[in-house]
């Protein structure tokens, strides 16, 4: 029914893979920094970074590492001098890759500007004129760095900080290419923006930075997508993404991550809210060999809120450690994760959260559901909540529940004449509806032939 | 005398002013209906009667019984002899249900120095007064209000008015989420009361209850202030006019 | 009735009850002083274990590991009052099939209480058609109490049932006003609702033992 898996397998090999090299030292942090004409304060923190990468150790919780080689990796490659300004100028071979995956067209009505990444070097923008002519400014961060220093000087990695762990300081220290969103004050933007690119060159680390900045009463709603062919070889995606929700403004960050199976994904994606600001995640992660993602909204202004709703879906061999953590920290401040995890054919689904109430946060409310579905006796599931409470004017309420498709909704569907894989498609899809919902109707219709497919591939 | 006099009270909750002079009273024995339309502050007045913390009196006075009750917690209040039943009971569940009956009504006992009853009496006490109310089934193993159907809920706050045999009971709205039959056992239970003593303030926006309890007076609000102040007959007149000359 | 109470002083630094296949028992364990200590706790097939844990204001670490075979069934309360440090971490393992656990903590937090307490439900894949569930509940009843909660739930096995809760219950100003309207002060409130809790807490016990635990919580306070 759908050949969206045989498209990734293609490789499309360029020949730009020659100018890359495996493994990391300082000479190739240098040469990152010069090839993209930075600034010398960039280069600074990014030196600052890899020190603070050698010295910290691997996570000591979570999943599995042990496989992933960090010597083995392409830290950098560029695939084009200069990003294109136009559709046309886009290379052949990369065109072709997104011609086949069916992606829009920048100049479609409903996209307001696409940007591209194709290995570490993005390659294409293009901005509609309305945008432009109210100040906002979506570009490749490369280049952002360039034309704005100062405006992003004071927000680079600060809610993010290197110190974080091992993946941020290796982020920091090898970070290339990305977005840079500024919405000015008061600016609402009701077309979601969105950047879809690809990891392609085997063995390719990614580690793009999205830095957003939405200036107090503005609004937007930005869209991630990525996805990644199979590969022998590990590919490991260290990416960061740090949002800064001023006051009064509202922000929405989607992201539907399908990576390939044999990658690590271990993200790091931050948030700051100000006073009366709300920030919303919804998140979907299938794919990857591992994933660890757990994305974090700091509730620093009074009046500050923030929404996390995510599906994980852990297929054979694969383990998706995701979660959410929000830390309160102003005065009358709300919460509210919701979370589905999936798990069949051995997969392992873990949902790991943190609600942090700090003694400042007076009369806090934090509500947290998540649920699991365990769709055959190889899988797993695992709940691992934290909540620490330390204002006693606090309301928490976590509830969570795993179990299987319930029987009986199965032989309803069934004795409708349905055949039983798509009933379980159906159901899971009902499942996870409350946050498909919330995303644009491509992203939720590429979810639901996600999950569609996995379930196929479970029982037919 | 009077069991209540209110001296031109203003009343703020935040910087928003929801009562704005208001001054009225009450004989002893006597019953008083306050009404007015939507937003009025009626539903305000009752609460600061008994003392609520999100309302702030910026002026004026409450004399219960000729004493200022002003600075009284709602306990202390209570223990005076003021009881509210509220618009919305609050459910709130972990708290056992009979063990707060009891506590309650020891807490009155003692505060106003009566000798204590044992739980055994008690038992009996409660058991008669949910008979005269027509509550069946065993409550003694429910909680606050948690569960309860919106008229269970009435009901359970006419249970704790008969066992408070306050000497002033205000009354906010007990006449919604009734039906007729629900109504005509509230209307007795208030008649009851009365017929010992008890003075009545009732804030009615559907005034079915005033036709079980005949107010002696009757008290117009709108927009915080007093619209009007005067006998029954007020009552029949706002209810073919509606409240749209005070609004 | 097997019963067993146990008091913190006489509570081994290693502990075990096992309970025999078939047989009902009610444990009961006062922790009404310091002590570390580590519990182990075997359900053999088709045990039932009806658990009464009283933790009563001391600065206490305890490990407790409970492991539940076929057609095993543990019903398990908790009940903390702690003005001082508390660490609790009890492990709930089902292992066999058609295994059953329900846990309830409630945790009352005065003074400069601070509270650790991990409730971890493992349900092995040899666990079909278990049933589980924790909930655990803090009140916060002053400004310098900490708690941290961590309900874990790590499942194995998918024709189950399996869930918990954690949350926080915190009196609104409308629920006091309320209450104190009915005649009852604040400190009367917080006694109202301990003893309601401890109510609770003693269901399923003979009157001789519950009549012990409610006097010892009403001396703790």
């Amino acid at each position: 029914m759908n050949t969206n898996e045989s498209l990734w397998e293609d490789s499309n090999q360029s020949d730009y893979m020659k100018q890359s090299r495996v493994g990391l030292d300082e000479a190739l942090i240098r040469q990152i920094s010069a090839d993209k004409n930075e600034p010398a304060w960039m280069l600074e923190r990014r030196l600052a970074s890899f020190e603070l990468y050698k010295t910290k150790e691997m996570p000591t919780w979570g999943p599995d590492l042990s496989k992933l080689d960090l010597s083995n990796i392409t830290y950098y490659a560029k695939a084009m001098d200069k990003p294109a300004e136009s559709w046309d100028d886009v290379p052949a071979d990369i065109k072709n890759t997104f011609d086949k995956l069916g992606i829009p067209q920048a100049e479609q009505e409903l996209l307001a500007g696409v940007g591209a990444q194709y290995e570490s070097t993005a390659i294409y923008h293009s901005l509609k004129q309305e945008l432009s002519e109210q100040g906002v400014i979506f570009e490749d961060l490369d280049i952002a760095l360039q034309k704005y220093p100062a405006l992003i000087e004071p927000y680079f990695m600060k809610v993010m900080p290197a110190s974080l762990h091992k993946f941020a300081a290796l982020h920091g220290a090898v970070w290339s290419g990305g977005t840079f969103l500024y919405i000015p004050k008061g600016v609402k933007i009701e077309q979601p923006l969105q950047a879809y690119f690809r990891m392609n060159a085997k063995g390719m680390g990614q580690f793009e930075h999205t830095l957003i900045i939405v200036e107090s009463g503005a609004e937007a709603h930005y869209i991630e997508g990525c996805s990644a062919p199979r590969y022998g070889v590990d590919s490991l995606h260290a990416g960061g993404v740090e949002i800064y929700v001023k006051e009064g403004a509202r922000f929405r960050y989607s992201s539907v991550e399908s990576w390939s199976k044999d990658a690590y994904n271990l993200n790091t994606k931050r948030a700051m809210v100000e006073t009366d600001a709300h920030m919303e995640w919804v998140g979907g992660n299938f794919g990857s060999n591992t994933t660890m993602l757990y994305p974090c909204s700091i509730l620093k202004g009074d009046r500050s809120s923030a929404d996390h709703l995510g599906v994980a879906f852990a297929g054979e061999g694969q383990t998706q450690d995701t979660g959410a953590k929000v830390i309160h920290i102003g005065r009358d401040t709300t919460s509210n994760i919701v979370t589905k995890s999936l798990s069949r054919g051995g997969g392992h689904a873990i949902y790991r959260g943190l609600v942090e109430i700090s003694p400042s946060a007076t009369k806090a409310a934090a509500s947290i559901k998540c649920d699991s579905l365990i769709l055959d006796d190889a899988s797993r599931a695992d709940t691992i909540p934290v909540m620490k409470i330390n204002n006693e004017t606090a309301t928490v309420a976590h509830e969570a529940s795993t179990g299987k498709i319930n029987d009986e909704d199965l032989f309803y569907l069934r004795s409708r004449g349905i055949k039983e894989s798509e009933a379980s498609a159906m159901i899971v899809n009902g499942f996870i509806e409350p946050i498909t919902k919330e995303l644009p109707l491509e992203y939720s219709v590429e979810m639901n032939r996600l999950v569609e497919l996995e379930m196929e591939n479970s029982i037919g | 005398m009077n069991i209540l006099e209110v001296k031109n009270l203003s009343v703020v909750t935040g910087d928003k002013l929801i009562l704005d002079d208001v001054s009225f009273v009450l004989a002893e024995g006597e019953s008083l209906a306050i009404m007015g339309p939507n937003g009025s502050g009626k539903s305000t007045l009752a609460k600061v009667l008994l003392g609520h913390p999100d309302y702030q009196v910026t002026h004026g006075r409450i004399l219960f019984k000729n004493q200022n009750i002003l600075k009284l917690k709602p306990e202390e209040r209570a223990a005076a002899g003021l009881f509210l039943s509220f618009q919305e009971p609050r459910e709130i569940a972990g708290l056992d249900l009979f063990s707060f009956l009891f506590d309650a009504y020891r807490a009155l006992e003692e505060s106003r120095g009566q000798e204590k009853t044992s739980v055994f009496d008690f038992r009996d006490i409660l058991d008669s007064e949910l008979e005269a109310l027509q509550i069946k089934g065993d409550w003694s193993d429910r909680q606050v209000n948690a569960g309860f159907s919106g008229g269970e809920k009435k009901k359970a706050e006419l249970l704790q008015l008969a066992l408070a045999n306050p000497k002033l009971a205000i009354l906010d709205e007990i006449d919604s989420g009734l039906d007729i039959d629900a109504l005509s056992i509230a209307g007795a239970a208030i008649n009851r009361l009365k017929a010992k003593g008890t003075s009545f303030i009732v804030v009615t926006h559907y005034r079915r209850v005033l036709d079980y309890v005949k107010p002696d007076k009757v008290l117009v609000l709108a927009a915080g202030k007093v619209a009007a102040f005067g006998g029954p007959e007020l009552a029949a007149k706002f209810e073919v006019e509606g409240f749209s000359s005070v609004e | 009735m097997n019963k067993i109470i146990e008091h913190a002083k006489n509570l081994k630094t290693n502990h075990q009850l096992i309970v025999k296949s078939k047989t009902e028992v009610f444990y009961i364990l006062i922790i009404d002083r310091e002590v570390s200590a580590t519990s182990e706790i075997i359900l053999e097939s088709g045990a039932a274990l009806h658990a009464y844990y009283l933790f009563l204001n001391n600065k206490s670490e305890l490990n407790f590991k409970h492991t539940i075979n076929q057609d095993a069934k543990i019903i398990a309360r908790s009940l903390v009052l702690s003005e001082s440090e508390l660490k609790v971490r009890a492990e709930y393992d089902f292992v066999g099939p058609a295994s059953f656990g329900e846990i309830k903590a409630d945790a009352v937090l005065s003074g400069a209480a601070n509270l650790k307490y991990e409730a971890i439900l493992k349900i092995r894949p040899e666990a079909k058609q278990s049933e589980t569930r924790v909930d655990l509940r803090l009140y916060l009843n002053s400004p310098s109490a900490h708690g941290q909660l961590i309900p874990q739930l790590e499942v194995a096995a998918n024709d189950v049932k399996a869930g918990h809760s954690a949350s926080t219950f915190k009196f609104s100003n409308n629920d006091l006003f309320y209450l104190q309207s009915r005649g009852l002060s604040a400190a009367q409130i917080i006694a109202l609702q301990l003893k309601s809790l401890s109510n609770i807490f003693v269901q399923g016990l003979d009157p001789e033992t519950s009549k012990l635990l409610l006097g010892l919580i009403n001396q703790s306070i």
